[in-house]
């Protein structure tokens, strides 16, 4: 039976090849596009957390230590995975590297006026502007504690434009996703049109419509296998070209790819949009 | 087997092709149903396998009130039934083989038997040397010979053969009603139309029915 299918699914290929290239394109377009939306949120959102997690909180004190209360307060906090103490001196030190070249803005000082810190890195997950709120006033409170920066603004500008462009990018995923079902629900229709004749007979052979339509539905699942994996390879060009130019120019930074249990989803993804065009398409 | 039960059937309102057909065919039974062209014997035999519904009337099929069968339980009445049809109702792009096989992949058969079953008949039918071959490429004689193996490969309980032999020669016509013959001899019901009505005499323990005017009106033998 399977053998069957699977020959008319050929035979079908073979004899519609016009249609099927025709489908191809566009279908191979929008997932192509679908899935550059999906690397370059994929790629946003490695850089946003590791943008995250080299800017720490930084707690100044007034010139007195820190109590051993405090300290162990902090160290005790699961929430945050490394903190630094900068003295006043280490301070000085790396305000001096800074402006190497440009020492004399610092003649004229008496003594040293920066004061000891504490630069605080959190754990990924708790990169939340609420939990670093919190924490912000928590440090406050300590004894000796001068002043707490973070700087939460920017923080919060790019953790929600972050949200409103995952929505965009969820919007336009949905709209591309119902352009390649449109599609292949299409194609799988003037394949109906097309092989009337030859239902119609497998019909008065007592052909059930599961029967009849078994091999439609494969048609649609290879559709959105062959152009999922034609536009895995599309990007994947793509992005090495992308790294490539990168590295000529010298910009430091690489970007990912889909690793293979997104490339296995996107072809699963793939499968499910054949599966529901060729469905739509079946449906009358 | 087959019962027609005040059947009436017209392509537009007031022409009848068939009018208050009664009629009863039991099973095992072998009828050659006669008359010439264009009375109405395609259109009720597309009443058996429910390609056409009756205006009026009621018809059973082994069990089945074809009248009211719902869609999704007319593959089980068709399965039941080998059809020959007059234009034959090939697939041209595919093989003889793949052809004859439909029925029985469309039956679920294993490959295995799929494989000895299509052989066997086309060996019966001289058509060996054209498993390979597409159907678009046979002549008309040999698509003929197709279409009866199609309708003989599930050796089904009701056999309805339309016209089977108007593009064979003498030798084939009565090659083709002994293949009907063994099938009858296995219990099947089998139904053949057809205008000439010397085939009949290949079968002289067959009911003939003659049609015409819209009416079966003489029951010969």
């Amino acid at each position: 039976m399977l053998s069957f299918w699977w020959k008319k699914v050929w035979q079908n290929i073979i004899h519609t090849l016009w249609s099927q290239i025709a489908c191809f394109l566009p279908t191979t377009l929008a997932l192509s596009t679908f899935g550059l939306f999906i690397l370059i949120g994929i790629n946003f959102n490695l850089y946003l957390k590791h943008w995250q997690r080299k800017i720490p909180i930084i707690a100044f004190f007034q010139n007195e230590p820190l109590t051993e209360k405090a300290r162990t307060t902090l160290i005790t906090k699961s929430e945050i995975a490394q903190i630094d103490y900068i003295s006043s001196q280490d301070a000085f030190q790396r305000l001096k590297t800074w402006l190497k070249g440009k020492e004399l803005l610092l003649e004229g000082l008496d003594k040293n006026p920066l004061l000891p810190s504490l630069e605080i890195y959190l754990k990924p997950a708790f990169y939340k502007l609420d939990f670093i709120n919190h924490l912000v006033q928590e440090l406050k409170g300590l004894p000796g504690v001068a002043e707490v920066v973070y700087p939460s603004y920017l923080f919060f500008l790019v953790t929600t434009g972050w949200r409103f462009l995952k929505l965009v990018f969820l919007l336009i995923g949905v709209f591309l996703s119902l352009a390649t079902v449109f599609i292949i629900a299409n194609l799988i229709r003037l394949h109906l049109q097309k092989r009337r004749e030859e239902i119609k007979i497998m019909r008065l052979l007592g052909a059930s419509e599961g029967f009849i339509q078994v091999p439609f539905y494969i048609e649609g699942l290879w559709q959105g296998v062959i152009c999922t994996g034609a536009s895995i390879l599309l990007l994947k060009g793509f992005f090495t070209w992308i790294n490539e130019q990168t590295k000529t120019l010298q910009i430091p930074f690489t970007i990912e790819f889909f690793d293979l249990y997104q490339i296995l989803l996107f072809i699963g993804f793939g499968l499910l949009l054949g599966l529901i065009g060729s469905f739509l398409g079946l449906k009358k | 087997m087959i019962q027609f039960i005040h059947v009436y059937k017209a392509y537009s309102p007031g022409y009848y092709v068939l009018m208050d057909l009664n009629l009863h065919i039991r099973k095992g039974e072998f009828v050659f149903l006669i008359g010439p062209s264009g009375v109405g014997k395609t259109t009720f035999l597309k009443l058996i396998y429910r390609e056409e519904l009756p205006t009026k009337g009621e018809i059973l099929v082994s069990g089945f009130n074809v009248r009211v069968l719902p869609n999704h339980r007319l593959p089980l009445l068709r399965r039941k039934i080998g059809i020959v049809f007059q234009d034959f109702k090939l697939l041209p792009y595919l093989s003889v083989f793949d052809n004859i096989a439909l029925v029985l992949q469309i039956l679920g058969y294993p490959y295995t038997y799929i494989k000895q079953r299509v052989c066997e008949l086309s060996e019966q039918l001289d058509l060996k040397e054209k498993l390979k071959t597409k159907v678009s490429n046979l002549s008309t004689g040999e698509k003929q010979r197709v279409a009866i193996a199609r309708a003989l490969a599930h050796q089904p309980p009701l056999l309805l053969a339309d016209e089977p032999t108007s593009n064979l020669d003498a030798k084939r016509s009565i090659q083709t009603i002994d293949l009907f013959k063994e099938l009858n001899k296995l219990g099947s019901t089998v139904i053949v139309a057809t205008h000439n009505r010397d085939l009949a005499n290949f079968v002289p323990s067959a009911r003939m029915l003659e049609i015409g005017k819209g009416k079966i009106k003489a029951k010969i033998s």
